[in-house]
């Protein structure tokens, strides 16, 4: 149950779990001066206690999403069965003189036998006909239910959060087994303005030749952040066609047709995963990103020495722009899967 | 290049490229803007190419150079840029973009008539595709009066600036108007042609670029549910309107000599109805799509003098009120003839003569310094049977499909339903979908989307030479008969700040139809 006075309030008005569609009918009847945007359910599952801090993210996200949003912060560990239902609406103004667009939000928080009563916590309270992303935010997987992978269209979570990536993957691909759900990994996702940059670097025949001829590969990344990394390593490896000849400690080596790859992961302060630089013997790509910015410095040196310098998009992902960044590639992501694959080993 | 466009070789021979946007950076090249001193250069052509910088989808080794006759120095344009940029963004201004952007920003001081300038530009050209690996690319864009356009083209060809070297390209961008007839244009389109393939030619329309107009292809092609209707057989009418509560505000030599029928419906709403009317293209690429798109214009029915007098309402405004202000009448504007005979509103009743729109009128208004400004398009289907709800004595609306351009773009459906009670009680409801409210983010100015388009070598969003001198013919004659002919059609009087004049009502009630509220 989330603690504090204050919490409680920003989850909005408490309701009776049975009324909750109720309740909801009369928030809106209430006022004719706000529109109700919805696009997507969007269903967050979170630790009891971080249900507030939840609520002032979806807050924030409602601006740049319409969603329906089930927040669900759940205790396993209390013995007793409990549930408790708030019912709020997020709004903002578009523009002067418009309606407010407001966006609704159902918190529930669920003690005791979660894995019983989530599924029907949460089937009962989706916005009808409508896809359902679910952002997962709790420790362990087991705690839900396998029935309702079937029901998740896109599964959000972070392994960059996750201490022994290489097993919980293993997991998740268990209790996924063959159902539709789309992965949807943040640490994945923080590399996603860098791949980006890399790959545009490339689009030109000057440099897309280039690519098929790397030898060196070295990626600097923060204190906890290998695992965008090595995704990020796993990309190229798979996107270009490269075999894994194996790792110690943070460098490893691949090869790709009659050329070696040398890979180095180099751990700094700073940004998730701050610097990645590319290099041929004809071309050097190096990309940075520094805190406090919203832009990465990109710098191409060709063979000749000129430095052509890029400036592009890139802020060091906060949990807004992630979502963001997530939320607006609809579609599945086989390149994801193919780089998982070839990085899990190296995890 | 619309949003479901299959990815290029080039983007294909990138497989880093895969699962990220399948819009590949284009290549590194030279962007000459010829006026660059003008409005449109500082309120839209530098912002645009400033937001692409910003969003990362500029090459970083593009470089803009202005050529304009007034004395400024690079550092001083630069300047003068940066101040209407941080005014026109859409997001602002932000030193970190401006820095490396503006460092590749200069200025050429040149009369458009001196020969000496295209020779000191290529030098300037040649120079900057030694130091930034440009490799001879070069986009010029024509931001000028089409009556400097022959000069500009002659001394581009004189100093050897059309022609692409290997492996590059060399591409030109023109404004509109694209003549003032049928015969202007084609004489256009000659002097351009002189320097420039078709293929490298873009016609800038920028209400192409608009994400509403964008969308239209997408809402036809995309939804299984609305292609079966969209024919003779359920659609009864399409209304396309733009109007403006402005004036003719500083145009006023310009608009006197052009007037509305030349000034929009030959370009603006003669694309919004292709893109209505047009056959499934066989695929996205260019061609295919103005292929589609030119066969409707040819399908336009042609045009007698009594059609003229019969099917087309001109009108120019008096004095009137606008926002509880009073307004003059056109007549009284600065720099306007005050006998003009422009006119300053046009409604229009139009035929596609094809299977599919065969007896389905198309109706066009347009006009200034109307009651209320905003652009759509309304699709009105045919009636319910008179049968059950839809009864002679208590008739039903149809139900009508509006897909508004600007402002608030988005797509609304009406529809009729029960109002709950125990009586039967049958009111029409709206089903509304604003781009607004359903997408947070912001939608990119459409000259962002043009240019980069142009840059990539994407001419689907602009007008091919057929269209444009279709579009002419049919706008020729309607002009010949206003104009030529000895007993001309009335130019009829409306208020300011009105709907227009009477007789643009009377020519839908003459069909047993009314305008929509807009």
């Amino acid at each position: 149950m989330p603690d504090t006075l204050a919490s409680l309030e920003s989850l909005g008005t408490p309701v009776e779990v049975a009324a909750i569609g109720k309740e909801l009918k009369k928030l809106w009847t209430a006022d004719q001066t706000r529109t109700r945007a919805t696009l997507f359910n969007f269903a967050v599952i979170c630790q009891g206690a971080a249900m507030a801090e939840n609520t002032e993210l979806l807050s924030h996200f409602v601006r740049s999403h319409a969603f329906h949003a089930l927040l669900i912060g759940i205790e396993p560990t209390i013995s007793a069965d409990e549930v408790k239902a708030w019912i709020n609406a997020h709004c903002y103004l578009p523009k002067a003189g418009a309606k407010h667009v407001c966006c609704e939000q159902v918190s529930i928080s669920v003690r005791g036998n979660v894995r019983a009563l989530l599924p029907n916590l949460l089937f009962g309270h989706l916005d009808y006909d409508l896809p359902l992303t679910l952002w997962w935010r709790g420790n362990n997987l087991a705690d839900l239910d396998s029935e309702m992978w079937h029901w998740v269209d896109r599964l959000l979570f972070d392994s960059q959060t996750w201490t022994e990536p290489r097993s919980q993957f293993t997991a998740l691909r268990q209790a996924l087994g063959g159902t539709r759900t789309v992965l949807c990994d943040l640490a994945w996702t923080r590399t996603l303005r860098l791949r980006q940059a890399l790959a545009q670097m490339f689009d030109t025949p000057d440099t897309a030749n280039a690519l098929q001829h790397l030898k060196r590969v070295d990626i600097t990344h923060a204190p906890g952040a290998r695992t965008p990394a090595v995704l990020l390593l796993g990309w190229l490896a798979a996107q270009l066609g490269w075999s894994a000849h194996g790792a110690r400690g943070s460098h490893l080596r691949f090869s790709g047709g009659d050329t070696d790859i040398a890979c180095e992961l180099t751990e700094v302060p700073g940004c998730d995963v701050s610097k990645v630089e590319l290099a041929s013997d004809q071309l050097t790509v190096t990309a940075t990103r520094t805190n406090g910015s919203d832009f990465l410095q990109i710098q191409v040196r060709d063979a000749s020495g000129r430095i052509t310098p890029h400036v592009m998009p890139g802020d060091c992902n906060n949990v807004m722009s992630l979502l963001n960044a997530e939320l607006e590639s609809w579609g599945r992501h086989r390149v994801y899967l193919k780089a998982l694959t070839a990085a899990e080993g190296l995890l | 290049m619309l949003p479901a466009f299959p990815v290029s070789n080039e983007m294909q021979a990138n497989p880093l490229r895969e699962g990220l946007s399948n819009r590949a950076m284009p290549q590194p090249c030279n962007v000459v803007i010829f006026g660059a001193s003008g409005d449109l250069t500082f309120r839209k052509l530098i912002p645009a190419l400033y937001n692409l910088a910003a969003d990362g989808d500029l090459p970083g080794a593009a470089n803009i150079i202005g050529f304009a006759r007034r004395e400024k120095t690079d550092e001083s344009w630069r300047t003068e840029l940066k101040d209407t940029t941080a005014k026109c963004s859409r997001s602002g201004l932000k030193e970190e973009v401006w820095g490396n952007f503006s460092s590749r920003i200069y200025y050429h001081q040149s009369e458009f008539g001196d020969a000496n300038g295209y020779k000191s530009l290529k030098e300037k050209l040649d120079a900057l595709d030694a130091k930034s690996g440009t490799r001879g690319n070069r986009l010029f864009y024509l931001s000028v009066s089409p009556t400097e356009y022959d000069g500009i083209l002659d001394h581009l060809l004189a100093a050897g600036l059309t022609t692409a070297g290997e492996g590059s390209w060399v591409r030109v961008i023109v404004e509109k108007p694209f003549g003032t007839d049928l015969a202007t244009a084609q004489e256009l389109n000659g002097i351009i042609a002189r320097g420039f393939a078709e293929k490298d030619t873009f016609r800038i329309d920028h209400y192409l670029g608009k994400e509403t107009a964008q969308n239209i292809m997408v809402l036809r092609f995309a939804n299984s549910i609305l292609e079966p209707l969209w024919n003779h057989r359920y659609v009864d009418h399409v209304q396309i309107t733009s109007a403006e509560t402005l004036g003719v505000e500083a145009r006023g030599p310009y608009y006197d000599k052009s007037g509305a029928l030349r000034d929009m419906v030959q370009s603006h709403l003669v694309q919004m109805l292709c893109l209505i009317a047009m056959e499934p293209p066989t695929s996205l690429g260019a061609d295919a799509v103005r292929d589609e798109k030119v066969k409707v214009v040819r399908a336009l029915r042609k045009l007698s003098p009594e059609d003229v007098g019969r099917d087309i309402v001109r009108g120019q405004y008096a004095a009137g009120s606008i926002g509880g202000k009073q307004v003059p009448a056109y007549r009284t504007e600065d720099r306007v003839n005050p006998k003009s005979m422009t006119e300053t509103f046009v409604a229009l009743k139009m035929h596609v003569d094809n299977w599919r729109w065969h007896g389905v009128p198309f109706y066009m208004r347009v006009g200034k310094r109307l009651a209320k400004g905003g652009a759509e398009i309304a699709v009105q289907f045919k009636e319910a049977p008179g049968v059950l709800f839809n009864s002679a004595e208590a008739p039903l609306g149809p139900n009508q499909l509006v897909i508004r351009i600007q402002p608030d773009e988005g797509v609304s459906l009406r529809l009729q339903c029960k109002v709950p009670g125990s009586t039967l009680r049958i009111e029409p409801v709206k089903m509304d979908f604003h781009y607004g409210t359903s997408f947070g983010r912001q939608s990119p100015e459409a000259y962002e989307r043009l240019i980069l388009d142009a840059m990539s070598g994407d001419a689907t969003l602009f007008a091919r030479r057929d269209e444009v001198e279709e579009a002419w013919r049919y706008v020729d004659a309607i002009e010949h008969t206003w104009h030529q002919n000895p007993n001309p059609p009335p130019l009829c009087e409306y208020s300011a700040g009105s709907w227009g004049p009477k007789e643009a009502e009377q020519l839908m009630e003459r069909d047993g139809r009314t305008w929509r509220r807009m």
